[in-house]
């Protein structure tokens, strides 16, 4: 059976398909216990710089504390939005709030709770780090934070 | 049923296939990660390597779109599988499979699936690939929303159970209400669920042992201003099982979260009580890959190594206790904040078993007089300039290695660490990271030191050190870089690892020592 699935597969591959450049659709919470589709979070019509992170990855924050930092100097120069997913489960999901608030990040954080957006976009190390387009193309990913990788994001904002 | 789920995959992708060479193109996406070791004999430590010398698990995972439909697999191959890890985890093969169909309201899966009900009491399916977890359901799942307000699932099939499938069929279900759209409640959001698992294992022989376990959840969320509260209530029904230790009792649990949080200050008060209700995939034992529930440690994982030597391990019989966490941001500008402010957390945690017992029963949230583990933690960062940020941090922990089935009695131990990150240049940064551990128990004192190169945004490397002075005078030396790019990321470490327990998601598992060299590759597309 394993054979047939495998001739599936490879029908697929030769009918051209193209590599992930959409959002694909799941559903999240907001930190107010709303759901909402990741589509929605093209709706305003900029582009959306997509990050996934955890209570317990220590370069996700620094990351999204340098978005914090630069936020107002930024948003001058380039329109963007930001999305910070959190994909701490039931073990740390309760200090995402408390997180969120006491560093009065600007941008809207949602959760993750049993990580089915992050897997859908195959993100298997965090932090990772999208920048979508306003035609809610994917232009632009790393995983990993170094200080100073930032600027790269803007430049790439910039260009769009 | 497995011919037949493979058979719907196939049909559903061959249709798409289809589609896409006459009108559209669909979305291919994967990812492959590998995580290798080659380990190495290490007569100082005592440590011996496998014959075959190496460890790697393999994951390889494509996901399909076309509008409205999707279909994926992923191949995993255990060549073999890393030391430590679960030894049925062998060979390779394609563990999951699905196809599905999502429409604005409704969405029908046919093959394998992840899932959660509530906060996972009663019912978790996930993966957790650091310590070879997969839980994922094989079989069948619906969900509808009528106008976002009810929302509806159903799904049943069987558990995966490593690189086959629990000897058991599961059924479940929810149903949720928008409480407060249903009321336009402005200022507020709540919501209501119930959740219900049913777990049926085939039983033939004398013992009073019904093959059904029934597990009910009721969840409540309510959000208004700044206050949160959100509730679960859980029951089991008698379940003889070895994790149960042979008892037919019955279970319950019971989380409380409540939150106050404003610009500049979070916090949030966590209670758990647990009473039998560890929950496998089939009546024997459970553990890494055998359970259908979740009950993870409610505590702090720390990012520092010293204060996660001996992290808690629930204990679903018979536990309670919780956690506070505190989060204030020390304003800049302020006396005490000074130019760049000061993030400040607190968290304290602590656990103990239930008063009473089995026979006479027990108290609703009391403690009992046997301490599990307790964590009270501080840690404060501050940004010295524009290019030097430092963080301190200090635990005081208490832990009892009755946790992981050793005997009756309490480590107590006193963590202090730092580190600072020096930008030497706009895409080169230097970090420093101390750490020590005072302790009269067990192994006693610790050291450990590491410092990390980053060159922006690719490139890393370190060179660390953990060492324990007070007992067997050890070091746990590390030595590697990684490189990313893109999607892209790979990293080589070389050194010795300890044992103990290793902790992803909550849920830990005991890891041998070892020596050796690894390799880590992730790639997405």
């Amino acid at each position: 059976m394993k054979k047939y699935l495998l001739l599936g597969l490879i029908c697929l591959l030769i009918s051209g398909v193209s590599a992930q450049t959409q959002l694909p659709a799941v559903q999240l919470h907001t930190l107010k216990g709303e759901t909402i589709s990741s589509r929605s979070l093209l709706n305003d019509g900029v582009p959306v710089v997509l990050s996934f992170w955890s209570t317990i990855c220590k370069p996700c924050i620094e990351e999204l504390n340098v978005f914090r930092d630069q936020w107002t100097k930024w948003q001058k120069e380039v329109r963007f939005s930001m999305v910070a997913v959190s994909v701490d489960d039931a073990r740390s999901v309760a200090r995402v709030r408390g997180f969120a608030a006491a560093r009065e990040w600007p941008f809207t954080v949602l959760l993750d709770k049993n990580q089915d957006f992050k897997r859908a976009l195959n993100v298997n190390t965090i932090p990772q780090l999208y920048i979508i387009g306003a035609d809610g193309k994917i232009v632009y990913s790393h995983i990993g934070y170094t200080p100073g990788s930032e600027k790269k994001v803007l430049d790439i904002l910039k260009g769009l | 049923m497995k011919q037949a789920i493979i058979l719907t995959c196939l049909t559903v992708a061959i249709i798409c296939t289809g589609t896409i060479s006459i009108s559209a193109q669909g979305n291919l996406s994967g990812s492959f990660e590998t995580n290798s070791v080659y380990y190495l004999n290490d007569s100082r430590a005592g440590i011996i390597a496998p014959d075959d010398k190496t460890g790697s698990n393999n994951y390889f995972k494509l996901d399909y779109r076309y509008k409205k439909f999707s279909a994926g697999v992923q191949y995993e191959a255990y060549l073999p599988v890393l030391q430590g890890l679960p030894s049925t985890l062998r060979n390779s093969g394609l563990t999951f499979k699905y196809a599905s169909f999502q429409d604005s309201n409704f969405s029908v899966t046919a093959g394998d699936f992840y899932d959660q009900l509530g906060n996972g009491l009663i019912f978790r399916a996930y993966e957790e690939r650091a310590i070879g977890l997969n839980t994922a359901v094989e079989g069948v799942r619906l969900a509808y929303s009528f106008r976002n307000l009810v929302n509806v699932k159903g799904f049943a099939g069987r558990s995966r159970e490593f690189m086959d499938r629990a000897a058991s069929n599961v059924k479940g279900g929810s149903l949720s209400v928008d409480i407060a759209s249903a009321l336009r409640l402005e200022r507020s959001t709540a919501n209501a669920a119930i959740h219900i698992i049913n777990r049926y294992v085939a039983y033939a022989g004398q013992e009073p042992i019904d093959p059904n376990v029934q597990a009910y959840s009721f969840t409540m969320d309510w959000t208004i201003d700044a206050f949160s509260f959100q509730g679960e209530y859980a029951y089991k029904s008698r379940d003889n099982s070895t994790y149960s230790n042979n008892r037919n009792k019955d279970g319950s649990a019971l989380l409380l979260e409540i939150g106050y949080n404003t610009p500049g200050f979070g916090s949030s008060l966590t209670l758990r009580r647990l009473e039998y209700m560890q929950l496998g995939t089939t009546r024997g034992i459970t553990g890494i890959g055998r359970d259908l529930n979740y009950l993870p440690a409610l505590t702090k994982q720390h990012s520092y190594s010293l204060a996660m030597l001996n992290p808690h391990n629930t204990m679903g019989n018979e536990e309670t206790g919780g956690q506070l966490d505190i989060q204030y941001n020390v304003k800049q500008g302020s006396l005490l904040g000074g130019k760049y402010g000061i993030p400040l957390s607190l968290n304290a945690s602590t656990y103990y078993n239930l008063q009473g017992d089995v026979v006479n029963g027990y108290s609703f949230f009391t403690p009992g007089s046997t301490k599990y583990f307790r964590d009270i933690n501080i840690e404060m960062e501050k940004r010295i300039s524009a290019s030097v940020l430092t963080h301190l941090f200090y635990a005081n922990q208490q832990f009892n290695p009755m946790v992981i089935g050793k005997e009756n009695s309490l480590y107590t131990s006193h963590t202090l660490a730092g580190d600072l990150r020096w930008q030497l240049k706009q895409a080169q940064s230097l970090r420093f990271e101390l750490q020590h551990l005072w302790s009269k128990d067990y192994q006693k004192n610790w050291a450990a030191a590491l410092v990390e190169l980053s060159a922006s945004p690719a490139f890393t490397c370190f060179i660390g050190d953990m060492y324990n002075y007070g007992d067997t005078n050890m070091h746990y030396y590390k030595l590697g870089g990684s490189y990313s790019f893109s999607r892209t990321r790979v990293g080589l470490t070389y050194g010795r690892s300890r044992e103990g327990l290793i902790c992803a998601g909550g849920v830990c598992l005991y890891m041998p020592a070892y020596t050796g060299l690894n390799l880590s590759l992730t790639s997405s597309f």
